[in-house]
């Protein structure tokens, strides 16, 4: 059972490679000194934050670039984490649903749902929280679309990256509880 | 190697039995032929092991089939390839009503001979119809045995004589005879049988490569024999057992003393005895069940055919009986061989029995149109559809008849497999101090001791909590639910050399290995 679980982990990496790759060099690109010019700086300044709120104080996105690195920074750290426990433990959990005969597994597809969902729901308080509370700076600073495509962006994207990872990585006889995961090869 | 093993009277009959299944589990040979010896042919203990023989013989050669379905030579899944005769039971006495006075030709014997055997065999045995057996007489059966296993054109014999041959050319074969001291035909066949290969043997001038070797049980059941309408009656009396016994073991003391018949001989003995519930003189109702005993004589005849059983030069004689306790357990197994486990093997086959008939059997059975809904699943995509596509028809064949078929043998088969378990818990310490935990049978099987033929009734279906008692089916102090079984057929390696159904079997075979 272990060694299967070791495969399935294995399996997981290779589902959250991808998008979990992006991430992660997203958040150490945020821990380096961006210049100005550069492609996330422009985007941040031009899509994330409201402009007309900081000419109002006299600022420019220079004066508060570090504050909105850092709490992009730290945003994505607690998606990534949340995102990386969750699909770990589905996909350790998965090898220990108490499937007893052909076809139960997809009598686990609903709490699979219930799981995701929980994900989904974890994913936007934490994008909430980190835009609506006090705790960042940045966070005063941030347009309406900025909000929006924080949560939708984040909760997309690492919705996607758990859906993959999960994809791969459920136990072969437990697949039929996730969505499409009994459409993968028999082999794999 | 070429093996044989002759089952001789219902005890030789009943320990093949345990043969059969120890030999589906992977514990036997590569080959072995195997035939029985009795004069009640119509015997339900006969009967039950020549069903048991032909369902294996049959469910092997459709799962050992290099052109369709494979088990390969690396599973241990119906290992042996057991051979048997046309007829698998052979009869010292031919023809209706036999007698002894008929096989003598009594009636035109000297009178100084008559007078002999008037000496030997009083007036009730020489006119006993013995068309069901030497009823505990082992004088009658030593005379109908040597009268008859002399004919070398005999189809049962002729296979041993061959196999004297192959002896000679240099080929290892090994005969192992089972039987019970007590009773009749056993105890008559057993000595006869021995001496008379033994003979064939030294007449054909082999010294090397031809072994014999024996199990003798001792007395280990008794019964309690109704009073009504039994007078005249020739039939085995439990209270003889002792002494017969007694009188045998006397007499083979002396024979093992100056002839070394046997190379290696296997005794087993059992107190208290089982008590069997029903009192049946022979023939077809006479159906005693699967006793734990028995299983030492097969795993003896295996450990007699194991290659790491080097044979000696003297005769060794080798017992074995219940423990002190009165708790029979797994650790009162003995194993085959050390590479040959016989706890882990019989478990791994009542696990596989029972998955195959309450999870996966049902979700095999019937036409395409029922079976597709599992079609998306990983054990079926991996292990039934790819290899029951037809490429002709383009689709899956599984519901076609001939795999059906197989489905349907070997569904019967684990229930056989499941009712020889379940029976030999139950009626080993029925009314007895003894207990015996080497399943847990309640919850899926029904005991009715009483009962002839039906006494153990396996359920059609079982509950989701039933199921659930899965890990609880063997008793050892691990745990292996049904869902290890699911996950182990979904994730264990098939071999090269397998195909069609025979993969899925021996995957689900091999996920129930602790």
């Amino acid at each position: 059972m272990i060694k299967n679980v070791f495969k399935s982990l294995f399996k997981l990496l290779i589902g959250l490679g991808p998008l979990g790759a992006l991430s992660i060099i997203f958040i150490l690109l945020l821990f380096t000194d961006i210049k100005s010019d550069h492609v996330i700086t422009s985007y941040v300044a031009d899509y994330l934050i409201h402009s007309g709120r900081l000419g109002d104080q006299g600022m420019t996105f220079e004066d508060v670039a570090d504050y909105t690195f850092r709490f992009l920074r730290e945003l994505n750290i607690a998606l990534l984490s949340l995102t990386l426990a969750m699909s770990f433990v589905w996909t350790v959990a998965s090898h220990y649903l108490n499937i007893n005969a052909p076809g139960k597994a997809k009598l686990y597809f609903i709490h699979w749902s219930l799981y995701s969902g929980i994900l989904i729901g974890l994913l936007v308080a934490i994008a909430l929280w980190f835009t609506e509370s006090t705790a960042y700076q940045a966070q005063q600073f941030l347009s309406g679309g900025g909000k929006s495509i924080i949560y939708i962006g984040g909760v997309v994207f690492y919705t996607l990256m758990y859906y993959m990872g999960v994809l791969l990585g459920t136990a072969r006889y437990a697949r039929s509880s996730v969505l499409l995961a009994n459409k993968l090869p028999g082999g794999f | 190697m070429k093996n044989f093993i002759i089952g001789i009277g219902g005890t030789g009959a009943k320990c093949l039995e345990h043969l059969v299944h120890c030999c589906s589990a992977g514990l036997g040979p590569n080959n072995l032929w195997a035939g029985m010896v009795d004069q009640d042919e119509a015997n339900g203990n006969i009967s039950r092991t020549k069903i048991l023989l032909n369902k294996y013989e049959n469910l092997r050669k459709n799962l050992r089939d290099e052109n369709k379905h494979d088990l390969s030579k690396n599973s241990n899944l119906f290992k042996t390839h057991i051979t048997t005769n046309n007829d698998s039971v052979w009869l010292p006495l031919k023809g209706a009503d036999p007698t002894l006075e008929a096989l003598i030709n009594y009636n035109v014997l000297k009178d100084e001979v008559k007078g002999l055997i008037d000496c030997l065999y009083d007036k009730y045995e020489r006119k006993q119809n013995l068309s069901e057996g030497f009823r505990a007489r082992p004088n009658i059966g030593a005379a109908a045995m040597l009268a008859t296993t002399a004919n070398e054109e005999d189809p049962f014999w002729s296979q041993i004589y061959k196999a004297i041959d192959a002896a000679r050319g240099g080929e290892q074969v090994r005969v192992f005879i089972i039987s019970s001291i007590f009773g009749g035909t056993g105890a008559a066949g057993f000595p006869n049988i021995a001496r008379r290969i033994n003979q064939i043997k030294k007449d054909k001038n082999v010294s090397s490569n031809f072994h014999i070797g024996g199990a003798l049980m001792l007395p280990y059941f008794n019964y309690e024999v109704p009073e009504e309408n039994m007078e005249g009656e020739l039939f085995a009396k439990p209270e003889e057992f002792i002494d017969q016994t007694k009188g045998a073991l006397e007499y083979y003391s002396k024979l093992f003393e100056y002839d070394k018949i046997f190379d290696q001989v296997y005794v087993v003995g059992w107190d208290p005895l089982s008590k069997l519930q029903n009192f049946i003189m022979g023939g077809n109702l006479q159906n005693n069940p699967p006793l734990f005993p028995e299983i030492y004589g097969a795993l003896g005849a295996l450990k007699f055919f194991s290659e790491e059983n080097s044979i000696k030069d003297t005769q060794e004689i080798f017992h074995i009986g219940k423990n002190e306790s009165d708790d029979i357990l797994w650790s009162d197994i003995p194993n085959v061989s050390g590479s040959l486990n016989s706890k882990e093997n019989i478990s791994k086959l009542i696990r596989f029995g029972f998955t195959y008939n309450w999870i996966y059997g049902p979700a095999l059975t019937g036409s395409w149109s029922k079976i597709k809904k599992y079609q998306s699943e990983n054990w079926f995509k991996r292990l039934i559809y790819k290899n029951t596509y037809d490429n002709d028809s383009k689709s899956c064949v599984i519901g076609h008849e001939h795999n059906q078929e197989i489905i349907l043998l070997m569904k019967e088969y684990c229930q056989d497999v499941l009712t020889w378990i379940s029976d030999m818990q139950y009626s080993t310490v029925a009314n007895t101090d003894q207990k015996m935990e080497l399943i847990l049978s309640d919850f899926f099987s029904e005991y009715k001791p009483k009962e002839n033929s039906n006494r153990v009734k396996i359920k059609d279906k079982l509950n989701a909590a039933e199921k659930n008692q899965f890990n609880n089916l063997i008793s050892d102090s691990k745990n292996l639910k049904l869902l290890n079984i699911m996950s182990n057929v979904c994730y264990t390696n098939k071999y090269r050399d397998q195909k069609g159904l025979s993969i899925f079997m021996d995957i689900l075979f091999r996920s129930c290995e602790q």
